[in-house]
């Protein structure tokens, strides 16, 4: 299954995004950012299930938790 | 051996706290931030958890709970980390070496001033009165200390705190005396940073501390840079606290030790052990007054206005032979100036210092009847 990464800047924000999304009853996972050109290197990112994105940035931009980037992802 | 030098640090820690830093040797022993393997993330959680345990009590927010090595480390970080050249500082006459050798260092480098506010004990419109004067034009901060680590005085900080909004002054909190010992909301105190050790009141193993930060202004200048784990193909420091300000790697087993003991202060709750301290310490002070030969310096210490710290003298001997005399009777305290020159010549104890006792959580009203007693007969000359 598909799931969109989102990037944050740092394991703390990773760490207070899934706490965040988690009380609001979305499904997360913390994982590593994968490293990309343009990018600053060594980030974390959470997953979210495909179609619960918006609601998820949605919940990270009122709390000012900046999101750096998206991508998809295969679960497994 | 009957411990009474928690202003040192707290002894015994709680068994929650040993037994977590046993089980973090195992369970969060791997590098929290760099990797993305499942002992890593719950490493990472982990980390977490303790600053949302701190966050918690303090009134901040998570993000801005930053680990330091010790409260020294910590108010290094923000005086030096705010302070802009040709600046001012004005601390207060009760400041441990950790708040005065900064500024001397930053006088001597020729990058800021200093002004030593007096103190009056029982006095806080006096006491405002002196910062109020000391502030210059360049003044950029003011530090202040929560609780005087000899005598145990609390200054009026939020008055202070106050007076550094009004004049656009950076507020500097030193709680290493308060942090878990009294309650403590940085939002309410209107300190921009509150710095405290992890070791003493709020029972962690030595080589924690926290540096609490108000909000994102003022940005501190950094005073180590390194690796964060993140945004690592820039060679500057990340801007945003905590990784500014935690360049390698935390001390994670520690972490996990001062979790539990956050959480400890948290189920105890820090009104209830201030209450409870000092009944101790007014016992102490009810006891020592009555022996002839005792001096102490200020009046009966009460909650609100003290921490839990008191300190003596003995007329019939110096401090460190009155300290050593009681320690090889099974009492541990401290003795001398207690890294508070400052402090010490307040109270016009510069040659002589004092005889400090400090209990702590774990210490009853039957300790210190039993210590009471042995100052008698030592200040009588008894065995």
């Amino acid at each position: 299954m598909e799931r969109v990464r989102l990037t944050l800047s740092s394991v703390t924000y990773a760490m207070k995004a899934q706490k965040l999304l988690e009380r609001n009853g979305l499904h997360t996972s913390v994982q590593k950012a994968p490293l990309s050109p343009g990018s600053k290197g060594c980030g974390y990112a959470l997953t979210v299930r495909m179609g619960e994105e918006r609601a998820a940035k949605n919940l990270l931009a009122r709390a000012g938790i900046r999101v750096l980037g998206e991508g998809r992802v295969q679960d497994g | 051996m009957i411990y009474l030098d928690n202003a040192a640090t707290s002894f015994p820690k709680p068994s929650a706290v040993r037994e977590a830093v046993a089980r973090a040797m195992t369970l969060y022993s791997a590098n929290p931030g760099r990797s993305g393997h499942p002992l890593a993330v719950s490493t990472a959680e982990m980390v977490y958890r303790c600053r949302e345990a701190a966050a918690g009590l303090f009134g901040a927010e998570p993000e801005r709970v930053v680990f330091t090595l010790n409260c020294t480390h910590a108010l290094n970080l923000a005086i030096k980390g705010a302070m802009p050249q040709g600046g001012h500082l004005i601390l207060s006459d009760l400041e441990h070496n950790a708040v005065f050798r900064p500024a001397y260092a930053m006088r001597a480098a020729g990058w800021a001033d200093y002004t030593v506010a007096r103190v009056t004990l029982g006095d806080d419109d006096a006491t405002v009165a002196a910062f109020r004067r000391a502030i210059r034009p360049n003044t950029a901060m003011i530090v202040c200390t929560m609780a005087s680590n000899v005598v145990g005085y609390r200054p009026p900080v939020e008055r202070l705190a106050a007076l550094a909004r009004q004049h656009g002054l950076i507020f500097v909190a030193d709680a290493a005396q308060a942090a878990g010992t009294m309650p403590i909301d940085i939002g309410r105190l209107g300190a921009d940073f509150l710095c405290m050790p992890g070791h003493k009141g709020l029972y962690g193993p030595t080589g924690t501390g926290l540096l609490i930060a108000a909000s994102d202004r003022p940005p501190l200048h950094t005073l180590c840079e390194g690796g964060t784990g993140s945004r690592s193909a820039d060679p500057a420091m990340p801007e945003e606290l905590p990784d500014r300000l935690e360049s390698g790697t935390v001390n994670t087993v520690g972490i996990a030790g001062l979790l539990a003991g956050i959480q400890f202060v948290r189920r105890k709750t820090p009104e209830a052990l201030w209450q409870a301290e000092m009944r101790l310490v007014g016992m102490l002070y009810d006891g020592l007054s009555r022996i002839p030969g005792v001096r102490l310096y200020t009046p009966r210490p009460a909650v609100g206005r003290y921490a839990p710290v008191l300190s003596f003298n003995l007329r019939r001997m110096g401090s460190e032979q009155a300290a050593a005399a009681l320690a090889a009777r099974g009492f541990a305290l401290r003795a001398g100036l207690h890294c508070a020159p400052l402090a010490h010549r307040h109270f016009d104890t510069l040659d002589g210092g004092m005889v400090r006792v400090s209990p702590g959580a774990f210490n009853t009203p039957g300790e210190i009847e039993r210590f009471v007693f042995a100052v008698r007969r030592l200040a009588m000359g008894k065995n």
